[in-house]
């Protein structure tokens, strides 16, 4: 009787309800055929092959060409089972250049975080010739990274370039800026920070003026000022624009490779090596491909679980905590 | 603001922009040094410390027998333009393809295959230098252009198909869908549908047009809609009543396809209705909130859904302006959503659902932010409005029985995801089939006491015995539940009962009186406006003849003769 009782009371005019017909189709059945559907194959197939073709193949290959000794003296693929991969867990120089990427990557990323958000808060709302320093502040970004890191070469330079004249006007030391240890890994840095805020800059800035009004005129109500509405009412509301910026900017940032290339060639000795550039030392200029191409792999299968460690920590630190 | 706060602001962005800047001066200057100038030392202004020469221009554009720099020019456009053009025809058809078609490769669906695609963009490219180095030296394209149009296309393919797929899967399918919209059906568009007699008819002779059956939505173990069945028939105003959270809109986004069910069906004219998605169901929604497009002008904002389904741009003007006109909003076409008032906000979202003359038209309680006298108002006009809205069923949710009871042909109560009575409202009101409804469809709510019948004799609360009305006759003694709506019950003069003011309101010319008696709190709504003070004592005389009885399972048993439902016809 317990079914009965749920029924609703219906008047004797509107009982046909009660007798619809329990016909219960498959939810979410695909409504209606088109005459495009027969050729759908043919939409996907051909960027799908050249995918195969110029990504997956080539990635295939690598981990083939991982397990042979290729080299330039002695081409070919053999097999020499995981050899290459006990020389690379022993190589302190690969591990090195890892880590020093990881320090690189978060601490350029954090900057450019930060400093992009306070630009972005800047040209935000009420400034005079706003769109101008919008423009002007994006300009790094559609320069060609090669190119401006050659610039860059030239400014660092250790008595030519201006950065030693400014460090003076500051009574600083000159640096030798390409040459020593910790200096180059700055410039490496600073160079990274002006070519790549501006994207920063953008994400954010677009996702700043994409937030609604509302919050901000309650927060402005509820008496909170500047400095507190940033904090309980913007920060919080930017999070999940926020995690994807960072993300996007690490991927980016762990393929850096052109600016050490220019800028220092990975020098002063291995100061500014990052793994990029070591496998394409020991791939392309050593020629030991079979190793070199263990080296990238390796280097993959790394990258993608941190990737995804740091983004599931990002989301967590900026989505999933609620004020 | 505070000057130090400007000083800062401006001198964070100038810093910036010197920095910015910094490298591109910096090339300038060079590029007029000589090379003794370059040699000389750090120098920013020219003239100062060297004489700016322009040999290094010269060189470049080969006055001095320079260097070519046509070519490199020519091969990046030729290697930009190639890998371009190459990837967004691909990305294109396939983003085409993924965005309209159900591929299934083993467990892999067609966001799995975007996700391969797109998750190229994270390999490094170093780790394809190798492969690719040796691909492009074994098919002899080291060095050329084509070998770096490869090498880009793979860079550039994976983001044609990302951003490809996004706007494939945006953009309205009106062209695609116009087609083969009624194809299963004899008649060419839907008006003639209409006009054509439907197989299924009930007595009054109305189509019978959307028929729910079993609707069921669960979430997180919340019953949102429970085993929910009904039928609405075209030209008819079915109204929907029930409190907040009741489920109300999650049924109307359920109508339109906005919400997915997990168990249930929906025709429309016999044909399955809910396997269509959303944008194949010819409904149109008017929501709480004014939602208009804040870009476009209030005509633009009527003729939108018009010219979506490709009507022509002056007709679907012409039939704007009739439709702005029936709102009483003539004159405004022009105007910003922005510009206008919350009411005239809502007659432009009103007028936008009705210029479309959907199959279902649907309205979540439009007139809830609105104004008293405002509300009051467009519910008048309403009424009119949907009389010439004949072939549309439409359905309209609110939590105002004046306005349920008012507006309504057929009034619908819900209560807790489940329909619980069904009926023209003089019905509804007159014999609410549970005490939920009484309390749903009376506003004061329906004051419910319990009590008993023993001995011939009506007995509530222990201290009152009222002798039974007619409409008591038959019933077996034992315990009830009795209703007494706030309009029956009057301040007596006897001393049966009496209750303490504890709260007085008065609304329009009416007094709404809340008392505390020996059986529970008690609702009064008496004609005039008076002023009570809080904790008097004022005699209750509660009339047998108005009592509602209802079994302890909260079924109704017995109702009065009554006819105040068609109090609510007055307007008609």
């Amino acid at each position: 009787m317990a079914d009965r009782e749920r029924q609703p009371a219906v008047s004797p005019e509107f009982e046909s309800a009660a007798e619809t017909p329990a016909r219960r189709v498959r939810l979410g059945s695909p409504a209606g055929g088109s005459s495009l559907r027969r050729y759908q194959l043919y939409f996907l197939l051909p960027g799908l092959i050249v995918l195969l073709l110029i990504i997956l193949f080539p990635l295939l290959f690598t981990i083939r060409v991982s397990f042979s000794s290729w080299s330039s003296s002695a081409p070919g693929l053999n097999w020499i089972a995981a050899k290459n991969y006990e020389r690379l867990l022993a190589d302190s120089r690969y591990w090195e250049s890892l880590l020093r990427l990881a320090m690189l990557a978060a601490g350029t990323v954090l900057i450019e975080y930060v400093l992009g958000f306070g630009l972005a808060l800047l040209v935000w709302r009420e400034v005079k010739a706003k769109r101008f320093f919008r423009v002007l502040f994006l300009v790094p970004m559609m320069t060609t990274p090669v190119i401006m890191t050659v610039i860059w070469r030239t400014i660092f330079h250790e008595s030519l370039g201006p950065a030693n004249e400014v460090l003076a006007l500051f009574g600083l030391p000159a640096q030798a800026w390409l040459t020593s240890s910790p200096a180059a890994l700055i410039a490496v840095m600073v160079v990274e920070i002006w070519q790549w805020t501006p994207f920063m800059l953008l994400l954010l800035l677009a996702g700043l003026l994409s937030l609604p009004k509302e919050p901000f005129l309650a927060a402005a109500i509820d008496g909170a000022g500047p400095i507190r509405t940033f904090f309980r009412v913007t920060l919080p509301l930017m999070g999940p624009i926020s995690v994807g910026a960072i993300i996007i900017r690490l991927i980016e940032a762990s393929k850096i490779m052109e600016t050490v290339y220019v800028l220092t060639s990975g020098g002063p000795g291995t100061a500014t090596e990052t793994s990029s550039f070591y496998i394409y030392i020991r791939g392309l200029r050593d020629f030991q491909i079979g190793y070199a191409a263990s080296l990238s792999f390796t280097y993959l299968v790394i990258m993608i679980v941190s990737l995804t460690f740091i983004a599931k920590a990002l989301n967590r630190a900026f989505v999933g905590r609620r004020v | 603001m505070s000057r130090l706060y400007l000083v800062l602001k401006y001198g964070a962005i100038l810093l910036w922009s010197a920095f910015v800047i910094a490298p591109f001066l910096w090339a300038l200057t060079t590029s007029f040094k000589t090379i003794n100038g370059v040699t000389g030392g750090p120098t920013y202004i020219p003239w100062l410390q060297y004489e700016p020469s322009l040999a290094a221009w010269g060189s470049l554009f080969g006055a001095t027998g320079g260097i070519d720099i046509v070519q490199p020019y020519i091969d990046s456009i030729v290697v930009t333009f190639g890998a371009s053009l190459i990837s967004i025809v691909l990305g294109t058809l396939a983003a085409y393809g993924l965005s309209r078609f159900t591929y299934q490769a083993g467990p892999l669906r067609n966001a799995d295959i975007v996700f391969f695609f797109v998750s190229q963009r994270i390999l490094p490219p170093v780790v394809l230098g190798i492969p690719f180095f040796l691909m492009l030296r074994f098919l002899g394209l080291l060095d050329s252009v084509l070998g770096l149009i490869v090498v880009y296309i793979a860079l550039l393919l994976p983001i044609a198909v990302w951003v490809m797929v996004d706007f494939f899967n945006n953009s309205p399918r009106r062209r695609l869908y116009r087609s083969r919209r009624w194809s299963s059906s004899p008649c060419s568009s839907s008006a003639t549908c209409r006009a054509a007699p439907s197989p299924g008819r009930s007595d009054d002779g109305a189509a019978v047009s959307l028929i729910a059956g079993h609707l069921t939505l669960e979430v997180d173990h919340v019953r949102h809609l429970d085993d929910v069945s009904f039928t609405l028939k075209r030209g008819r105003l079915h109204t929907l009543i029930g409190r907040t959270l009741a489920g109300k809109t999650t049924l109307l986004r359920t109508i339109a396809g906005l919400q997915r069910l997990d168990d249930g069906t929906l025709d429309l004219d016999d044909r399955p209705f809910h396997v269509r998605p959303v944008w194949e169901r010819d409904v149109a929604m008017v929501y709480e909130e004014f939602i208009n497009y804040p870009h476009l002008t209030v005509l633009d904002n009527v003729a939108f859904p018009l010219r979506r389904r490709g009507v022509g741009r002056d007709s679907a003007r012409a039939l704007a302006r009739a439709a702005l006109e029936r709102v009483s909003l003539a004159g405004f076409d022009d105007r910003r959503p922005g510009q206008l008032s919350g009411g005239q906000q809502q007659r432009v979202a009103l007028a936008r659902a009705l210029v479309r003359n959907a199959d279902v038209l649907l309205l979540d309680e439009p007139l809830a932010n609105l104004d008293y006298k405002l509300r009051e108002q467009m519910r008048e006009e309403l009424r009119s409005l949907f009389s010439d809205q004949g072939g549309s069923v439409v359905l309209y949710t609110t939590t105002d029985p004046a306005e349920a009871m008012i507006l309504g042909d057929v009034v619908l109560v819900m209560h807790e995801g489940r329909l619980i009575q069904v009926g023209p409202p003089d019905e509804v009101v007159d014999r609410p089939a549970t005490t939920a409804v009484a309390g749903l469809v009376n506003d004061p709510p329906m004051n419910i006491v319990d009590g008993a019948i023993e001995d011939g004799a009506v007995r509530i609360g222990g201290t009152l015995s009222l002798p039974p009305a007619a409409h008591m006759r038959g019933l077996p003694s034992g315990r009830y539940r009795f209703g007494l709506r706030a309009m029956d019950v009057g301040l007596g003069s006897e001393e049966d009962v009496r209750g303490s003011v504890t709260f007085s309101e008065v609304s329009g010319s009416e007094t709404f009186l809340h008392l505390e008696t020996g059986f529970g709190p008690l609702v009064l709504q008496i004609e005039g406006v008076h002023s009570f003070a809080l904790d008097t004592s004022v005699p209750v005389m509660i009339d047998p003849d108005r009592l509602f009885v209802f079994g302890l399972d909260d079924r109704l048993v017995a109702y009065p003769k009554t006819e105040t439902g068609r109090r609510w016809r007055r307007s008609r």
